[in-house]
């Protein structure tokens, strides 16, 4: 059996960007284990770097982390690859309206550009990762890389990186997992609508999230299992009824109190709750593991470490309708 | 108008279309253009006989007139229908439903500016009539007919649709394997058995949605639309299977056809794509149908096979009628001739230069055939890439897969499993069901693919339907998720052939659009009203352990947002500095949490709001 001193575990783009990054700038034999979702599956992730929180350290870590990526983008060849949107957050509770308040502020502190919206606040030229350009050039670079690729298999490695959630699903039995961790149904669907104020348009407290695609059509991300469809209509422009083109169901983790989760469980280092924002996160990652992290930013992965004290974490955390 | 693609009424092999009476001509009106026909033919078939082969433009092509694309036609008594389950009749007088462009309205073109394809109107109708039955069939190809025949035998109660105006399906075109019965006359019989008391037929029906136990179905009766439900506890599926296009530049354009659809409008209709065919094929069943056209009086300028030297009964009879036969060729791009009718070139296997190059009117080809899973999908069943097919996998309660729907090949196979997913669906045992074919020293099997290499011309189709995907340009974003129509089985196979799928989603892609869900209806739902927290969980922590609130005043009228940071005045205002929150707007001013250290430190601030940095100071008591 081949052995490694990394695997890295996971079809998404963060598991690639992940391996290529430590086999690239920290010489580790890394392998990236998961055969990527072809480009015509639909999307289960938008890759942008707005998060749903207010906590400044994470903020921080982000916004150098978004720098990072475009340099890494840039490396790889795919320089265009990050773009820029705009996107808005829509309360209906008054947590989540105080949430939204404080986190445009934040936003604010971070330069970047908001305004007041009907409801919540419209964030300008936030970065989006398209993640075509990456995932067809990503095999072709990993190998330049140095970091070897298999589509599944067993290898022996010192450390194995659960680069996902369809990895953590798989490999981490739901006794061992934490509390906090709470697996939750999705949805994506693909309808014909009219366009809405914003390509990006996000309602936490209705768990939906809608981003404008192109030729009238708007790709919706619904979490729970109640309620989907008045809850994703409640939040589309019209006009009803509304075709549907294409529909898929599928499972991800939520973290109970709104942060992210990465550090070691049992046998595996696991990485999730970063949500949207997660492929900016492959080079701060790739430096704690291979132990070059700043002190700053080992201190913030220390905090979202599975064994920590979460109560000093905690962020803005819709309701979770957990999945049976 | 005269008749120029139809054959004589006694052209070989029954092509003079045994669907008509010739006895019995009609004329009628199409966008104010005379057709003319006779007794038992379709709108579509009399409109493809007239010569009209071209349905618009789409973009910078043109798109030819199948009966996999062609417009709705509506006529002033009845809403639209489609034209190839539409009878044509003496009198009417229809119009067909789009953008027509009124430079392009003549000769053989219906003139139509394809920039969306029109929802089909009866999605959204009530039924009209509703059917009960122990048994739906789906389809009446050889699977169905026997599925049909076994239930009625067993005293179930039996209703049977079938799209097109004819039952026996696709078995005529493929003939029969070995000592096999002929397709016709196990057809005939098994139709002969249909009429018996309990068993229903719908023939020009198509069924369009499933609701658990109930189905609707659009049936065309006495000229006029009408949509039925169909309540039944057990489903069989014998949807057949679709022939898919091969990929090449000019592969949609008028006059290239399928050699399915040409020899169902040559036999039911003796209709021909054009006086002149080039036949490229990548199976035997091909040159049996070139033979037949050929003795029919259609001129085959040349058999083009990407396969070399196949070996085919089929091959044989072809060469000992003089055809000519290109083998290791396949389509590289079809275009229009200089004065009539389409150039074509064919390549090389594995080269992109062009070899050789004909005309002819029409360009027959045949590509691989995909099980038609579309209602399974639609029903929750699964799909899976197996053997350069999407094949069904999973099951569904109560509802059964049978004939080439299920994969099998040769019509005995068909109709076993037909019976046997009969006594499956009703509890009794599955019969074996044993699918023979000739084996590959006397039948060179198909060829695996067919796609051309990339060159510039026409647009390069994945598939034949109303889907309209065009293969990208080489680099380019695949667009199966980008256009508002949903990819066929044929649009998702191509796509694993061009590389732009893997194998393992393909599956998966087509399942995301074969059961995307009904239409979502309006919605005002909203979540149950709360009020704000009194300890916000994102605050825990964040301004020490024991922040105290304070009331923030200015030296203005200037009111504080919700959500502002707030520094001592000597801080730069770096977010991870930030000594406090507005957690409420005051008139002037507003509410902070300010940590103890910051309290402890000063009792002026600076407040960071929208337009810019406020000093503030906190409010006397």
């Amino acid at each position: 059996m081949a052995e490694f001193e990394i695997a890295i575990v996971g079809t998404s783009l963060l598991s690639g960007l992940l391996a290529g990054v430590l086999a690239r700038d920290h010489g580790g034999k890394v392998v990236r284990i998961g055969r990527p979702l072809s480009a015509q599956r639909l999307p289960r992730s938008l890759n942008l770097a707005l998060p749903l929180a207010t906590r400044p350290e994470g903020w921080r870590l982000l916004r150098q982390a978004e720098a990072d990526t475009r340099t890494l983008l840039g490396s790889i060849g795919v320089p265009d690859s990050v773009g820029a949107t705009e996107a808005e957050l829509v309360a209906d509770l008054p947590d989540t309206a105080a949430a939204l308040d404080h986190l445009a502020h934040m936003a604010v502190g971070f330069r970047h550009q908001v305004r007041r919206i009907d409801g919540g606040w419209a964030f300008r030229h936030v970065a989006v990762l398209d993640a075509d350009p990456v995932e067809r050039r990503l095999r072709e670079w990993l190998l330049a890389a140095g970091a070897a690729s298999i589509d599944e298999g067993s290898v022996d490695a010192r450390l194995t990186v659960l680069a996902d959630d369809d990895a953590i699903f798989d490999a981490v039995a739901a006794s061992d997992r934490p509390a906090v961790l709470v697996p939750q149904s999705m949805t994506s669907t693909l309808l014909v609508s009219r366009p809405s104020s914003a390509p990006v348009r996000r309602y936490p407290d209705r768990g939906v999230t809608l981003l404008a695609r192109p030729g009238n059509t708007m790709l919706a991300i619904v979490g729970g299992e109640h309620e989907i469809d008045a809850r994703l209509a409640s939040t589309l422009p019209g006009p009803f009824p509304m075709k549907r083109l294409a529909t898929t169901r599928y499972r991800r983790f939520s973290t109970s109190d709104g942060a992210p989760l990465i550090g070691p469980l049992g046998p595996h280092f696991v990485i999730t709750g970063l949500g949207d924002t997660a492929p900016f996160l492959a080079p701060a990652i790739a430096r704690l593991i291979a132990g070059t992290a700043a002190e700053e930013d080992k201190r913030w992965f220390a905090a979202h470490d599975p064994a920590a004290d979460r109560s000093a974490i905690a962020d803005i955390s819709p309701a979770i309708e957990a999945a049976p | 108008m005269s008749q120029p693609r139809r054959l004589a009424a006694d052209a070989a092999h029954e092509f003079g279309g045994i669907a008509l009476d010739r006895s019995k001509p009609l004329s009628f009106r199409l966008d104010g253009r005379r057709i003319d026909g006779f007794a038992g033919d379709t709108v579509l078939s009399a409109v493809l006989a007239a010569g009209i082969d071209a349905y618009g433009r789409f973009g910078d092509t043109v798109l030819g007139l199948t009966d996999r694309l062609a417009p709705l036609a509506a006529s002033k008594r009845g809403g639209p229908l489609p034209l190839d389950r539409h009878p044509a009749s003496d009198g009417l007088d229809l119009a067909t439903v789009g953008h027509r462009s009124f430079s392009f309205r003549r000769g053989t073109a219906l003139g139509h500016v394809i920039d969306g394809i029109v929802e089909l109107p009866w999605l959204r109708l009530k039924p009209e009539t509703t059917l009960t039955a122990d048994l739906l069939v789906v389809g009446g190809g050889v699977a169905g007919l026997a599925a049909a025949d076994a239930a009625a035998k067993a005293g179930h109660s039996v209703v049977l649709v079938e799209r097109r105006p004819w039952l026996g399906g696709d078995a005529r075109y493929f003939g029969p394997v070995g000592d096999e019965a002929s397709p016709e006359t196990v057809s005939t019989d098994l139709i002969a058995r249909l009429g018996v008391p309990g068993t229903t037929v719908l023939t020009h029906a198509e069924l369009f949605a499933l609701h658990g136990a109930t189905a609707h179905v659009h049936r065309i009766v006495d000229g006029r639309g009408m949509v039925v439900a169909v309540s039944a506890d057990r489903i069989l599926l014998a949807t057949g299977s679709v022939q898919r296009l091969p990929v090449f530049a000019g592969n949609r354009l008028p006059g290239v056809t399928s050699a399915i659809s040409a020899y169902h409008l040559a036999k039911r209709y003796g209709v021909i794509p054009g006086r002149s065919a080039i036949v490229a094929t990548q199976s035997n069943y091909g040159y049996r149908l070139a033979m037949r056209l050929h003795d029919a009086g259609v001129d085959i300028r040349r058999i083009v096979d990407p396969r070399v030297n196949p070996q085919s009964r089929f091959v044989d009879f072809a060469k000992a009628s003089g055809l000519k036969l290109a083998g290791g060729q396949l389509p590289l791009a079809a275009g229009p001739a200089r004065r009539h009718g389409l150039a074509a070139s064919f390549a090389n296997t594995g080269t992109a230069l062009s070899a050789l190059d004909l005309e002819a009117e029409a360009l027959i080809v045949s590509g691989p055939f995909q099980p038609d899973l579309t209602l399974w999908m639609l029903a929750g069943g699964g799909t899976h890439w197996s053997g350069g097919k999407l094949l069904a996998r999973g099951g569904i309660e109560r509802i059964a897969l049978a004939g080439s729907a299920a994969g099998y090949r040769s019509m005995s196979a068909c109709i076993a499993s037909g019976r046997s997913a009969v006594a499956e669906l009703f509890g009794r045992p599955r019969e074996p069901v044993e699918d023979s074919e000739i084996g590959a020293p006397y039948e060179t099997p198909e060829a695996e693919t067919t796609i051309a290499p990339v060159v510039a011309g026409a647009p390069a189709f994945l598939d034949a339907g109303a889907s309209l995907l065009v293969r990208p340009a080489p680099g380019a974003r695949p667009m199966l998720t980008r256009h508002a129509q949903a990819p066929s089985l044929g649009d998702v196979a191509a796509s694993v052939e061009l590389g732009l799928t893997l194998p393992t989603d393909a599956g998966a892609v087509a399942e995301e659009r074969g059961a995307p869900g009904g239409d979502l209806a309006a919605s005002d739902w909203k979540p149950a009203p709360g009020t704000l927290s009194t300890s916000l969980p994102w605050l825990a922590g964040r301004f020490g352990d024991d922040p105290q609130t304070v009331r923030l005043v200015v030296d203005s009228t200037r009111v504080f947002a919700r959500g502002a940071l707030v520094y001592a005045n000597t801080s730069p205002a770096d977010p991870l500095l930030a000594t406090g929150v507005i957690e409420s707007e005051g008139a002037p001013g507003g509410t902070a949490l300010i940590s103890r250290a910051g309290l402890a430190g000063t009792d002026r601030f600076i407040v960071e709001t929208l337009d810019g940095p406020s000093p503030a100071r906190i409010a006397p008591n």
